[in-house]
């Protein structure tokens, strides 16, 4: 009765109830989105990589040499010397290494240079290895294997042809179509920036850098030129004894015959998120302010509406309503509006992340569920309800104070 | 079992505020017997409205006794006070005695829901015929009647729980005189089938005529000495 009481007064006050509504719910949707975003990005950023005990590189800023190596952004400064990957692959302390060799691309897709051991090795996730969902990872020299997005977003599959260019723009000039590359395989979607990458074999690196002539050799005969790599870009390291990492990042720091760099990538990974995480900070607390400045004007409208509500007060009061009850009524309403805002705001949020979903993939890298239900959208949504109580404090004494003075004769 | 409805015996009020010179009021004695129609008059400012807020327990005596149906309750607490009123007592007032944005149906049904009573829809649909309102008013919006009909659903709603007393404060002054006369006919009619106990406050002596006794209300008080 006291619900449909305090709806049908909302409903007789339509006009700000509505503004009041909207500007709830559009600060709702605001924090939502910003809580969604901080989370899923936190989540997928940690996902990347995992059992890599340490990336070696040309020496540079860590979070450079972690940016290219892991997340496939911007360029490498300078190259090591293979010979370098060779020793690193034969020290004791080292049980895996991975050569990646940076540099070219497929239609915008970042091209790596590797080896099998790629694929046996690299780690994502709570340490989940890659899986080849269709086909087997390269065995030729002109086979690739390719991430879940590149297969998906190009509508590759498995013994497609494709060529692969030289730089990194999405068009290029230089384009190596005498030598096609097949497709041996497409890998399992990760969620981690290996969905947007055409791996091929480190040799075939050297291939599409060959003169046209001896290009064609090769396409004819395999082994026709010799095709060891003179530089990679970096090598990631699994050792033996996570004891070890410190003297091996010594060893390699001070490696007297290449210039090397080694960083430990939890480390580089805090301190990249440490820069990305103050501007979600911020973004946080100016979607709390948004909010808290919502929730006045939920105050703002209910205290606005009291004067107006002392005759009310005074029917309800004679028909046997306790001040208690006046203020249960007040707090309804309020109540009333800021869960309705929520789930809007929810509904709204879910059915935009699931629509948008593939457009945010593949325009801006983001990949977001639309599935916002989490602990932490509880625990905020338990927030806002206890903020909208406390705003709802101001309004709520008025109508006490106005219900225990309301007499009989205030009514006219 | 008494017949006493009201039973007022030595009670003092006075205003609380800033003003200490608040006039204090003192009812040495006044009863009325369970099924009398009280007419009670007199000039604003006499304290007319001062025993209706106290007989329906907005205000609180100073000390004293004021007991309704046999009950002491000028003593009770907040909330009892609250659900007595709900369950024993009907108020009408001059006007505003619905709450507009409900319809009418919701308006008399808020008045079981805090007395606790499933509002009985034949109850109402009799007690509106006898007032003379069509039933179509029942879904239609407060705010879409005439104040006269606003009038008589509000004696409806006053008058749903069955109340023992009613109150009922200068009803008519906004009505004109053939619409008050109709009014006052279907009130008296009501209340004499129910048997309801009815203390009626108006200014307007021409009304007198329809009650048990007729009562100015300074009559009431003593003479205080300060």
């Amino acid at each position: 009765m006291l619900l449909t009481v305090a709806k049908l007064s909302l409903i007789s006050r339509k006009k700000t109830a509505i503004l009041t509504f909207l500007s709830l719910t559009i600060s709702l949707l605001v924090l939502f989105s910003v809580e969604h975003t901080r989370l899923e990005a936190k989540n997928s950023f940690n996902r990347s990589i995992s059992g890599t005990d340490l990336i070696v590189g040309a020496p540079s800023g860590q979070l450079n040499l972690l940016l290219y190596s892991v997340f496939r952004l911007g360029s490498p400064t300078n190259n090591i010397k293979y010979s370098s990957y060779e020793l690193l692959a034969e020290n004791q302390l080292v049980d895996w290494a991975i050569p990646i060799s940076l540099g070219d691309s497929h239609k915008g897709f970042r091209v790596v240079g590797t080896n099998k051991s790629y694929f046996e090795h690299f780690r994502y996730g709570s340490d989940r290895a890659l899986t080849i969902e269709t086909g087997e990872a390269f065995s030729g020299l002109f086979e690739t294997v390719i991430g879940a997005d590149v297969a998906e977003e190009l509508g590759y599959k498995v013994d497609d042809e494709i060529v692969i260019a030289h730089g990194i723009g999405a068009t290029s000039f230089k384009n190596h179509d005498q030598a096609p590359f097949r497709i041996a395989g497409v890998l399992k979607r990760t969620g981690t920036p290996v969905d947007k990458t055409v791996h091929v074999s480190l040799e075939a690196i050297e291939a599409i850098h060959l003169p046209v002539s001896k290009l064609l050799e090769l396409v004819d005969d395999p082994n026709a030129v010799e095709l060891e790599p003179a530089t990679i870009t970096a090598v990631l390291l699994g050792l033996n004894s996570r004891l070890a990492t410190f003297r091996l990042q010594r060893e390699i720091n001070n490696y007297p015959s290449d210039r090397l760099m080694a960083v430990l990538p939890g480390v580089a990974m805090t301190e990249l998120w440490s820069l990305v995480g103050t501007v979600e900070n911020i973004l946080r607390f100016i979607a709390v302010l948004v909010l808290i400045s919502a929730l006045f004007g939920l105050s703002t409208m209910l205290l606005a509406s009291m004067h107006e509500r002392r005759n009310e007060i005074a029917v309800l009061r004679i028909l046997g309503a306790g001040p208690k009850t006046i203020v249960t009524l007040i707090l309804l309403e309020a109540l009333l509006l800021a869960i309705l805002a929520i789930v809007s705001a929810i509904v709204i949020l879910t059915g935009a992340l699931f629509s948008l979903n593939e457009f945010l993939a593949a325009e801006y890298g983001l990949f977001l569920t639309w599935n916002i239900f989490t602990l932490e959208l509880l625990y905020v949504s338990l927030g806002v309800i206890t903020a909208t109580t406390i705003t709802a404090a101001l309004p709520c004494y008025e109508a006490y104070k106005s219900a225990i003075l309301q007499q009989l004769s205030n009514t006219r | 079992m008494t017949n006493i409805a009201i039973d007022i015996q030595n009670l003092h009020y006075q205003y609380r505020g800033k003003n200490k010179h608040n006039p204090l009021f003192h009812i040495p004695k006044w009863q009325v017997e369970a099924g009398d129609t009280v007419f009670l008059h007199g000039k604003s400012g006499t304290g007319k409205s001062t025993v209706l807020n106290l007989l329906s327990g907005i205000l609180k005596p100073l000390n004293g006794d004021l007991h309704l149906l046999g009950e002491n309750f000028g003593a009770m607490k907040g909330a009892a006070t609250d659900a007595f009123r709900a369950k024993h007592i009907g108020v009408v007032f001059q006007v505003f005695n619905l709450i507009p944005y409900l319809p009418v149906l919701k308006n008399i049904e808020l008045a079981g829901y805090f007395a606790n009573n499933k509002t009985d829809i034949e109850s109402v649909k009799a007690m509106l015929a006898s007032l003379a309102l069509p039933e179509e008013v029942l879904m239609q919006p407060v705010s879409q009647l005439s104040v006269g009909q606003q009038q008589r659903v509000a004696i409806v709603r006053a008058l749903i729980n069955s109340p023992e007393i009613l109150l009922v404060d200068e009803p008519t002054s906004a009505l004109d005189s053939s619409a008050r006369d109709a009014f006052m006919q279907v009130l008296m009619d009501v209340a004499k089938r129910k048997n309801t106990t009815m203390i009626f406050v108006s200014h307007d002596q021409s009304l007198a005529k329809y009650f048990h006794q007729s009562l100015d209300v300074a009559s009431l008080f003593a003479v205080e000495e300060h």
